[in-house]
């Protein structure tokens, strides 16, 4: 292993990307949302133990941005088991069962969020405004211009979203405002592990997640909650390898009758 | 000794739903509760052994293009007379399991023991694969069952084990195990365990991930 771009590297510039939005998150939701990110840490923490001890499969930081995300995300009034219960499915179902991260299908925290939800639709969740949309901005500047996020899914994402929304006859400037959305969009939409990594792909990719968020928020979930977000990009990154593939071939297909 | 193999193998050895993968979909439906799953075992090996005894009774006398239209034909007819039944006697029950117990007429599982083994042994070996692999689907499906019904209303057999915060309880019933990848999830964790005991039963890689030294040697 050489050189400095590594597994950890990343995860330890996603993390730190994270921060600004999990202290706004803080801000804007009190205790609760530190109390969530601290036992979803310890919990992913746990996980990676078990499977390092298990299988040998080497811990990551990346517990840290899924700590983040589901205490960014799920700002409600679940009890300790709850969010135990849905982060050790996550977590390993999510991430660790597939070798770890940078060999998952689906986001750790997506699926630890889709699962508390599905499970307990009761409880309600907060979305979060302005504040934690603005502080968004500085940690996706620095993922993009490192090159962790690809700037084609930030775009193609915005553009899915808006056309969406003006197919539905809405104002997509609502969704901007709305800080879930904003941090769902760059942590777990652009997530550089599972989302397409082809170049026409990751068009295709972020156009799928923008459209399927804006459809899911303006016609079901609404936007006061974060679930658009996560099941938009929960749907999205099933589809991803599926996209690359799809790329992959027709390009190859192009290039063989180009140069027989 | 090798009839008791053919008795037992399918439980777990040889399962039909976690180790060939048949039966899913009954699977994921009627398992929201443990009455509807233990009704579906009971009539999927009710079907399954009588279809299994009578194809394998006439088996010289079905001519080899047209057998799948014949095992379908008795498959089928046992089929309507299950239901039959069920609606005479569990009426309740065979609306709660509507067209499910119709369709044990495509379940891969009945049609897959009769052109695999019915059709090649006699009746009373066939018999013994059809009842231990109806044994195995039902041991499948009261798991899934039990867990969903425990987790997912806190009742088992519609009696209540754990009193739900709704009636003033302590017990949050989780609303993910009633809906249907709630049981695409305790499949799998059940294959992994089964295939962690018994590594015999794991598939071989159709891909492998090259390691980094790997990589960088190609």
């Amino acid at each position: 292993m050489g050189g400095v771009w590594h597994r950890e590297t990343i995860s330890w510039l996603i993390a730190a990307a994270a921060f600004p939005a999990a202290c706004a998150a803080i801000g804007t939701f009190g205790p609760v949302a530190l109390w969530h990110m601290l036992l979803a840490l310890g919990v992913a923490i746990v996980w990676q133990l078990i499977f390092l001890w298990a299988r040998a499969q080497p811990v990551s930081p990346i517990a840290l941005v899924t700590a983040i995300s589901i205490g960014v995300l799920a700002p409600g009034d679940f009890s300790p088991w709850q969010i135990i219960l849905a982060v050790s499915f996550g977590a390993v179902i999510g991430e660790q069962i597939f070798g770890g991260w940078g060999r998952n299908i689906i986001n750790a925290a997506v699926a630890s969020l889709a699962f508390l939800y599905f499970a307990f639709p009761q409880t309600l969740v907060a979305g979060g405004g302005h504040l934690l949309a603005l502080s968004v901005i500085p940690g996706a500047l620095l993922l993009v211009a490192t090159g962790i996020v690809s700037w084609q899914i930030v775009v193609s994402a915005i553009l899915g979203v808006a056309l969406a929304s003006f197919a539905l006859g809405q104002d997509p400037t609502i969704i901007a405002a709305q800080g879930s959305m904003v941090f769902g969009l760059v942590f777990l939409v652009c997530d550089p592990v599972t989302s397409s990594a082809t170049r026409p792909g990751r068009w295709v990719y972020g156009l799928l997640a923008g459209g399927l968020l804006a459809l899911f928020g303006w016609t079901d979930t609404g936007f006061d909650g974060p679930q658009a977000v996560v099941f938009a990009t929960l749907v999205a990154s099933l589809f991803a390898p599926l996209v690359d593939a799809a790329a992959i071939s027709v390009a190859s297909r192009f290039r063989r009758s180009r140069n027989g | 000794m090798k009839a008791m193999r053919t008795l037992y193998g399918p439980i777990i050895d040889n399962n039909p739903v976690t180790l060939q993968i048949l039966g899913i979909c009954s699977a994921l439906a009627v398992t929201t509760s443990l009455a509807t799953a233990t009704i579906m075992s009971v009539a999927l090996t009710a079907v399954l052994l009588a279809g299994s005894v009578v194809i394998s009774l006439i088996r010289r006398h079905i001519p080899n293009s047209i057998r799948l239209i014949v095992q379908i034909t008795i498959i089928a007819s046992l089929v309507i007379v299950t239901d039959q039944i069920i609606q005479a006697y569990v009426f309740e029950m065979s609306q709660r399991l509507s067209i499910f117990v119709g369709l044990i007429v495509t379940n891969c599982l009945v049609l897959g023991r009769a052109e695999a083994f019915a059709m090649h042994n006699p009746p009373g070996s066939s018999a013994l694969d059809a009842l231990g692999n109806g044994l195995g689907y039902s041991l499948i499906l009261l798991i899934v069952g039990f867990l969903r019904e425990l987790f997912g209303a806190g009742t088992l057999y519609g009696h209540t084990v754990f009193v739900t915060v709704h009636d003033g309880g302590w017990f949050v019933p989780l609303h993910l195990m009633l809906l249907a990848p709630s049981a695409f999830f305790i499949l799998g964790l059940l294959i992994w365990i089964i295939r962690a005991v018994r590594p015999a039963q794991v598939e071989l890689a159709e891909f492998e991930i090259a390691t980094e030294k790997e990589g960088a040697a190609r």
